[in-house]
């Protein structure tokens, strides 16, 4: 037994480590899960209840009839898939721009972009509220799309510039030499070697998006553009019935971690993969 | 100079901007909504008193209401409004404004006169007591921009059904609450609801009221009232340092869960109390004067109203409204349908003579111990600056003193 | 096609190997810059410059004129407990988050990239906190932190520890780290995890053969090789959670009192009071702190670099 203990002692001391790790990471995720399926009464009871003794699903409902759930869960759609898409967008064009074709200042220009990130969102509120009232921005899709887009683009634009850095430019010089316009080169063999890369980043962009929560409140003060963020702590303190609605916002909290969690399951492997290989060289 | 970076920036942004997008209604670009309904911005728990006077309004004037939830705290709906407003927009076309967020934002112009919307009927229905606070409350550079629909002022509760008489005295309330306390089984004297956002300082005014101080000068009465706070919570342990993280909901929670014996309370928790059929009863919500501080009872009163935003999306559809809910047809049926509404005007105490609140109000008026609100042309702020100040104190992080001397500072920081 | 590029050994320096320069190729590198510079520029340069501007001004549409007043906002703030208050829990916040998340960073990569047969399994758990939305974790760890129903105050109290997390203000700032170190050693442990995975199998052999033990591998091994990653790692955490505001406002609101205030809390705030002259006096304070970190991470990471 001792011999068993004293060979196997690594993956004993790993199999240890991770039922801690599982048990700190998942603690407060399997509290707001099991929280949703607890009927109100047994939320509020002392000493509270470590497993729910009734399931039950009305919280959920509840929920939907308290808030307009379903419009918010849309605008949130539209607000990540939207900044997700024109940031990754734009930061590949930029990416293979500033990896592939130099030009004098050109690492000036990528310094730029990667060191605007040190400015903090919120310290540019008070100008980017009077842009925003100037141009009619203020709840709508647009004006919210755009200051996301924005904030995600250094760290993948620097992704970005990194991956292209690692694909061999001889393909690309062999297409042209082949007779292949700029354009063509860019659309068969660039856009394809950077899958793997757009991927990642089409991922991390929209959890990040979906996450957002200063954005939509500064800016989206209408049901109509209100994000579940956003949703999520006006329930919280809109006090709707008689006491803090913890059952309310714990259904909400799981529906609203359902998408990144799928996304996690399916992309874990490119999340990974993609920042080893991207960010990190 | 600013004009042309103006008109340059809306010019590039425009072209940016019709680049950009397809030609989409809805909140893809901007954002509008339809002519016929109007938005009434007011606390979730007047939604039902409120429902029940609106088919007779929709019926005579073709619009649906639609109603919106808002903050409890008076500080809290300030910061959710003006955002709203700073962004030259307004979702709802009539809303529910605390005494913090009113006079601001008539200030600001973002609020819409009301002197030619409201008729002089309804003026006239309020009593000289609340006319005389219009223009500092309620208006501003002679117009008057918010009608009250509550005359809030805070009210004694206690369990006649368990201490049979009320604490008369600061010094019988701290007695008969360390009798009563229960910890062990989490039976607190009394508790309040006063988280961060200006709750404390509703808490910490009421008691000062008790004395002869003013709490925007954190004078002698302001520190035996903080004082007073503190001893009853670290000293003779009648009411749980947890308050600090609750809100009146919580509060309300705990009383009718049989775990507070007595507690100050806004006039709103006569209805919640109410409403909870299978616990009430008239015993276990009874009211008395507030127990007497060094200048005898008191309690400041103020109060929610109604307001129309200038840019209100429906701004006739907003003024048929406020017209409407104002009026002293309706206004007594509102005070019916939720204590909250009760004020005193003419034709709600007409209406509603034998009434527990009004009954309470009168008796308050007798012993005079209804106080003005203390004023302060930046409520929000001076409020959050007081009581952030004060709560040095209370927990434990500095002695009164500096707690007081810290306030004075933030409050002269504040200007104006 | 996409799988010999894939497959390719690794990039020669494309650097020297550019295209020669020619004028399309300028005109394409604009066309394909442009975007994104527009986008920064437009929501960050103008921002920016518009900010400092706005600091030496009384501005609150609510309280009129609107006016030039110098270093009036600075003086005011020199003198702001709650702005002093915010800019030491700020620091705490900051370097204390950093420096908890690197370490258990550290420890967590360790654990996946240990070859075990969980390995996968233990990716994707690791990056559940990360993918959940901030106010979510926030709202949640405050319920498990409640005096009268939360899970930990009740096992501590079985434990026989009375402790109100959220009414202490060093509690409350305690709770506060927790939940952001929580929160953020995921993504750390994935970047640290990606230069864990670039050191030599051949390394650790042949400190084997020499007769090192796994934790003197550690340190003498993989902590020189990875530091680098770390410190870079480190660098862009301190900077990003400058601005994390959404987390005290969504758990304690800054409270008790304002002892969790943050500056960007603090900013936050002074924007909904429509203090705006105020609000941007603090964020170029906020600025300032961001420059100083930025100065004193490039000094670290020199010498860092040096070193090994």
């Amino acid at each position: 037994m001792i011999a068993f203990l004293r060979r196997h002692r690594g993956q004993i001391l790993t199999y240890l480590g991770f039922i801690l790790f599982a048990f700190v990471w998942l603690l407060p995720f399997y509290f707001i899960v099991s929280s949703s399926f607890t009927p109100r009464y047994e939320i509020f009871q002392t000493p509270p209840r470590y497993f729910p003794q009734n399931l039950t699903l009305e919280n959920y409902p509840n929920m939907m009839n308290a808030i307009p759930f379903w419009r918010f869960y849309l605008n949130s759609l539209i607000f990540a898939i939207g900044s997700t898409v024109v940031s990754t967008t734009f930061s590949a064009m930029a990416g293979y721009g500033l990896a592939r074709l130099h030009f004098p200042g050109s690492n000036l220009v990528f310094l730029g972009l990667v060191l605007s990130v040190a400015l903090p969102q919120v310290a540019l509120l008070v100008p980017i509220r009077e842009i925003f009232n100037t141009l009619d921005l203020n709840n709508t899709y647009l004006g919210l799309i755009i200051l996301e887009a924005s904030i995600t683009t250094p760290f993948t634009v620097w992704i970005m510039v990194s991956f292209v850095n690692q694909i061999p430019v001889e393909i690309e010089e062999a297409a042209l030499i082949d007779g292949a316009t700029l354009w063509q080169s860019i659309t068969r063999i660039v856009v394809p070697a950077m899958r793997p890369a757009l991927a990642t980043m089409l991922i991390i962009n929209f959890i990040n998006g979906w996450n957002e929560f200063l954005y939509p409140l500064i800016f989206a003060t209408r049901n109509d553009t209100k994000t579940l963020s956003v949703g999520l702590v006006s329930l919280g303190r809109e006090a709707i019935g008689s006491s803090r609605p913890w059952d309310l916002m714990s259904a909400m909290s799981v529906l609203m971690i359902v998408p990144v969690l799928i996304l996690i399951l399916f992309g874990q492997r490119a999340i990974v993969s993609g920042l080893t290989r991207g960010a990190v060289k | 100079m600013s004009m042309s970076r103006r008109s340059f920036l809306k010019a590039s942004g425009s072209a940016a901007a019709l680049a950009l997008t397809p030609k989409i209604s809805g909140p893809w670009v901007i954002n509008r909504r339809r002519q016929n309904t109007v938005v009434l911005k007011i606390q979730a728990f007047a939604h039902d008193a409120i429902r029940a006077v609106l088919p007779d309004f929709e019926a005579a004037t073709g619009l649906t209401v639609q109603l919106e939830t808002g903050v409890s705290s008076g500080v809290e709906h300030l910061t959710e409004v003006s955002t709203a407003y700073a962004a030259g927009d307004s979702p709802w076309d009539v809303v529910s404004d605390s005494d913090e967020s009113g006079p601001v934002l008539a200030r600001a112009g973002w609020l819409m006169p009301l002197d030619d919307v409201i008729p002089q009927e309804t003026w006239d229905d309020f009593p000289q007591g609340m006319k005389d606070a219009f223009p500092l409350w309620h208006g501003f550079d002679g117009a008057m921009y918010r009608v009250p629909h509550e005359f809030a002022m805070a009210y004694f509760f206690y369990r006649k059904d368990i201490i049979g008489d009320a604490p008369k005295t600061w010094e019988e309330m701290v007695e008969k609450g360390m009798e009563v306390t229960d910890a062990a089984n989490g039976v607190w004297a009394t508790t309040d609801g006063i988280s961060r956002g200006g709750l404390m300082w509703v808490y910490l005014a009421y008691l000062t009221s008790q004395t002869n101080g003013q709490i925007f000068d954190l004078d002698d009465g302001t520190a035996m009232a903080t004082r007073l706070l503190y001893d009853m919570m670290h000293t003779y342990k009648i009411f749980p340092p947890d308050a600090i993280n609750t809100n009146y909901d919580q509060q309300n929670q705990l009383y009718m869960d049989d775990k507070v014996i007595f507690m100050r309370q806004w006039p709103f928790f006569q209805s919640v109390a109410e409403g909870n059929t299978a616990w009430y009863s008239p015993d276990k919500v009874a009211i008395a004067l507030p127990p007497a501080g060094p200048s005898g009872p008191g309690s400041w009163w103020g109060g929610w109203g109604f307001t129309v935003p200038a840019l209100a999306p429906n701004p006739d559809g907003a003024k048929e409204l406020i017209k409407y809910i104002t009026s002293v047809e309706v206004a007594p049926k509102l005070a019916a349908g939720q204590s909250w509404f009760i004020m005193p005007r003419a034709s709600i105490l007409a209406a509603m003579p034998d009434n527990v609140l009004v009954g309470a109000m009168g008796m308050y008026a007798d012993a005079g111990a209804i106080k003005p609100r203390p004023y302060h042309p930046r409520a929000a702020e001076a409020q959050v600056a007081v009581e952030d100040a004060l709560s040095l104190y209370i927990t434990k992080q500095a002695s009164l003193q500096e707690a007081l001397a810290t306030g004075r500072n933030l409050l002269a920081a504040l200007g104006e | 096609m996409t799988h010999s590029v894939e497959n390719a050994p690794p990039a020669s320096p494309s650097r020297r190997k550019s295209f020669t320069l020619s004028q399309r190729r300028y005109l394409a590198a604009a066309l394909l810059l442009l975007p994104v510079v527009a986008l920064r520029l437009f929501t960050t340069l103008y921002p920016f410059i518009q900010t400092i501007l706005l600091s030496v001004q009384k501005y609150n549409p609510a309280f009129p004129p609107r006016e030039y007043v110098g270093a009036g906002n600075f003086e005011k703030l020199a003198g702001d407990l709650v702005f002093q208050s915010s800019i030491e829990f700020t620091l705490i916040f900051v370097f204390g988050s950093t420096l908890l998340q690197l370490i258990f960073g550290i420890l967590v990569a360790s654990l996946l990239n240990a070859k075990f047969r969980l390995r996968n399994l233990a990716r994707t758990i690791n990056l559940i906190p990360w993918a959940i939305p901030m106010v979510v974790a926030a709202l949640g760890w405050r319920w498990l932190f409640d005096g009268t129903y939360g899970w930990i105050t009740d096992l501590q109290t079985r434990l026989g520890v009375q402790f109100s997390w959220l009414i202490d203000p060093v509690g409350a700032r305690v709770a506060i780290l927790i939940v952001n170190v929580w929160k953020s050693t995921p993504f750390v442990a994935i970047s640290i995890l990606a230069g864990l995975q670039g050191v030599p199998e051949e390394l650790y052999e042949a400190a084997r053969v020499d007769g090192a033990n796994p934790v003197q591998s550690f340190w003498k091994i993989t902590l020189p090789l990875i530091m680098p990653l770390t410190v870079t790692i480190g660098m862009y955490m301190m900077v990003w959670q400058l601005s994390v505001f959404d987390l005290p406002y969504a758990m304690t609101s800054g409270g008790p009192g304002f002892s969790t205030s943050v500056l960007a809390y603090m900013i936050q705030q002074q924007v909904a009071t429509l203090n705006y002259g105020y609000a941007s006096a603090i964020s170029v304070v906020m600025f300032l702190v961001v420059a100083v970190f930025g100065a004193v991470g490039l000094y670290v990471f020199r010498r860092v670099e040096v070193q090994i």
